[in-house]
């Protein structure tokens, strides 16, 4: 076990660099002048070159790729052409609202996708299966940004019954006082036992993951049901039957414990869309996350925040892989 | 006398993609309480599904039971509800399955299995629980039954695999053991090894047993009666000592005379007789690898038939009392 994540760790660290290799290629080739945006637009021709050799952008390509990766080391990831602060920095503050948003979506996609493709699989065939596929379909299908704004529209607007964006209510940031420990909002709320806070960020991570959750779900629904149809056809389920086990210890036990490998495979398989997904998301709610930040940067051709957001997506996507990993590597067949 | 289960035109099919194949078709066959009927017949005779059929865990699609019924002590089990099934599974008829490699849930331990079925079935738990379910580890002579116990089934060998599924079917308790195949895929030391346990333990126990098998030379290790199978029809059916020494039926002559023998230990390829004339529909089943069939079995269908005291046969060409004729 040990030498096996060793080994990805080491896999991860070759990718990483194939990553930052690549991106640093890319954002050079993007025709635009990172010194002149970095004046602004009423500099005069001094005041740009001026910010080009301060910006290191005077020197060959090269060495400005190895002084940026000496500085990736050290945990800098440059300065963000748009806003002057350090992209560390705007990433610490908003990636823990990203997460967030993530973690929750995935907690409902499991308790959501995982039963219902249990009943569909276990009613194969029957109303309450025909249903499920339906959903299920439905919720692959329907793009993430159009079912954020629906939401949206049923439920703060028609409905009234929970916010319509943001992470916190007015009176409750101006009256309480915000903790500030991990950074994600609900379990600071939790650790310095302010139920209050977290009651209202509750309500408002609502729309925004489910809004997330829609796609995996359809996906858990769909993985759960053709695996478990599968399972129930091997031997060793007829074979429990056979010494008289209860359908519930069959089902739930014998057969659900084998399903869970491809169920959460799966799920990782679809958290690169979900991230994707996620940020989209976050525009539609002002979810103080990644999303808005990302949309900022790309469009203002602002390379070294893109860079620093490209580098923590494959950090992040990297890491769940192997989570994934490990996981499944519990499974007593699997032999490291 | 009724006897413990009596199987009374059992026709079962299988839907396939080119039409409904039938793979068993038994006019009649009883098993009485307390004895060992083997049941031989070639790879795809029917015999699994014969097993299946029985317990009800036949999977239907694409499995059909087009008519039939099998008597448990006069009860059709073909008329149960799927909940009375319950009852009947691993509480009277309890099965050990062909292979060992895919019978054993590979996620949990078979310390757990076992005690997951001494719990149903025998309402045991806490420490009875852990006693109970070594003893039944002991029983089938695992040694060092408590570290097998706590292993995965990936991780014992396949002759102990073997032994654990016997061990579950054991502790079910039921009145009746359905043995489909117990040895296959074990070398011959291992082979007779199980098998003899299989039979002290029935009779330990005081169990029914139906041991199916490909191998007749298995036969007279466990068995007092005899059916031979083929294409799902039984051929021949009588007293071990009498089939294996008189057979009858062309099919089962065949079989014996490719049987090793004390002077030829191999199997005697050059008497297999693979197909070697044309299928017939609606005939004997046989017609196409029969040496002696004639016109007439081309069309006429034999049925099982009584040709000497307990003893069974499906050939148009044979009559009671002896002789072949023709
Ligand atoms: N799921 C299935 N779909 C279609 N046909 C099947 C299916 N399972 C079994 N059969 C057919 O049923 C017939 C009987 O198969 P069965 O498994 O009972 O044979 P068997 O005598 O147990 O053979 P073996 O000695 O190989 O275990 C075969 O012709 C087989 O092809
Ligand atoms: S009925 Fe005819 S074909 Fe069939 S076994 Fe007898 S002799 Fe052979
Ligand atoms: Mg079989």
């Amino acid at each position: 076990m040990g030498r096996f994540i060793l080994k990805r760790l080491l896999l991860g660290i070759i990718i990483i660099i194939g990553v930052v290799i690549i991106t640093f290629a890319m954002t050079r080739m993007i025709p635009s002048d990172p010194a002149a945006q970095w004046v602004g637009g009423r500099a005069t021709p001094e005041q740009v070159e001026k910010a080009r050799v301060e910006l290191g952008l005077d020197k060959p390509l090269y060495t400005q790729f190895f002084i940026y990766v000496k500085d990736l080391v050290s945990g800098n990831l440059g300065y963000s052409l748009r806003t002057h602060r350090p992209i560390m920095s705007e990433l610490k503050s908003r990636v823990p609202a990203t997460i967030e948003l993530i973690f929750f979506s995935t907690v409902i996609s499991i308790l959501v996708g995982l039963p219902l493709g249990m009943l569909s699989a276990k009613r194969k065939n029957k109303t309450a299966d025909h249903l499920s596929r339906i959903f299920s379909i439905g919720f692959v299908s329907v793009p993430t940004f159009w079912l954020a704004l629906i939401l949206q529209l049923v439920f703060f607007r028609i409905l009234g019954i929970l916010p319509m964006g943001g992470q916190l209510s007015m009176e409750v940031k101006l009256f309480e006082q915000i903790p500030h420990i991990t950074g994600i909002l609900t379990l600071d709320s939790l650790i310095s036992g302010n139920y209050t806070i977290f009651k209202d960020a509750i309500i408002h991570l609502i729309l925004p993951s489910l809004a997330v959750a829609a796609y995996p779900i359809g996906l858990i629904t769909r993985m759960t049901r053709s695996a478990l149809l599968e399972i129930l056809n091997e031997d060793y389920i007829k074979a429990a039957k056979s010494y008289g086990l209860s359908d519930r210890l069959v089902y739930w036990s014998y057969a659900l414990k084998n399903s869970l490998g491809p169920t959460i495979t799966v799920v990782t398989l679809s958290l690169g869309y979900t991230l994707m997904n996620t940020f989209l998301v976050e525009s539609v709610f002002s979810w103080p996350g990644l999303g808005k930040y990302v949309a900022g940067s790309v469009t203002s051709l602002d390379y070294p925040a893109i860079m620093g957001i490209t580098i923590f997506a494959a950090v992040a996507y990297i890491l769940l892989n192997m989570i994934a990993d490990i996981i499944i590597a519990l499974d007593p067949r699997v032999r490291l | 006398m009724s006897s413990y289960i009596s199987i009374n035109n059992l026709k079962v099919n299988y839907e396939t993609y080119k039409g409904f194949k039938n793979v068993l078709d038994i006019e009649s066959l009883q098993i009485e309480k307390g004895e060992t009927l083997g049941i031989v017949g070639e790879s795809e005779s029917g015999k699994s599904v014969l097993a299946l059929t029985i317990l009800r865990i036949l999977s239907i699609p694409p499995g059909i039971i087009e008519n039939g019924e099998i008597l448990l002590e006069g009860e059709d089990l073909l008329q149960k509800k799927e909940k009375e099934m319950k009852s009947i599974r691993g509480k009277k008829i309890a099965m050990i399955f062909q292979d060992p490699m895919s019978t054993l849930n590979p996620v949990i331990k078979v310390g757990k299995q076992i005690k997951n079925v001494l719990h149903r079935n025998q309402g045991l738990s806490g420490d009875e629980l852990d006693k109970k379910a070594l003893e039944m580890v002991e029983v089938v002579r695992l040694p060092d039954a408590a570290r097998v116990m706590n292993k995965y089934p990936h991780e014992l060998s396949g002759g102990q695999r073997q032994r654990i599924i016997i061990a579950l079917a054991l502790s079910c308790g039921a009145e009746m053991l359905i043995a489909d195949e117990p040895t296959r895929n074990l070398d011959v030391t291992i082979q007779s090894g199980i098998l003899r346990l299989i039979d002290e333990l029935k009779k330990k126990f005081n169990i029914t047993v139906l041991f199916l098998t490909n191998n007749l030379t298995l036969v007279p290790v466990m068995s007092d009666r005899v059916g031979v199978i083929y294409q799902g029809k039984i051929m021949e059916l009588g007293k071990v000592g009498k089939v294996i020494n008189d057979p009858r039926h062309p099919y089962t002559r065949m079989m014996i005379q490719a049987m090793p023998t004390k002077e030829k230990k191999q199997i005697n390829l050059s008497n297999i007789i693979t197909e070697d004339g044309e299928k017939v529909e609606g005939g004997c089943k046989y017609y196409n690898r029969c040496r002696e069939r004639t016109a007439e079995c081309k069309t006429e269908i034999p049925v099982l038939r009584e040709i000497d005291e307990f003893h069974y046969v499906s050939c148009i060409r044979i009559n009671s009392g002896g002789e072949n004729n023709g």
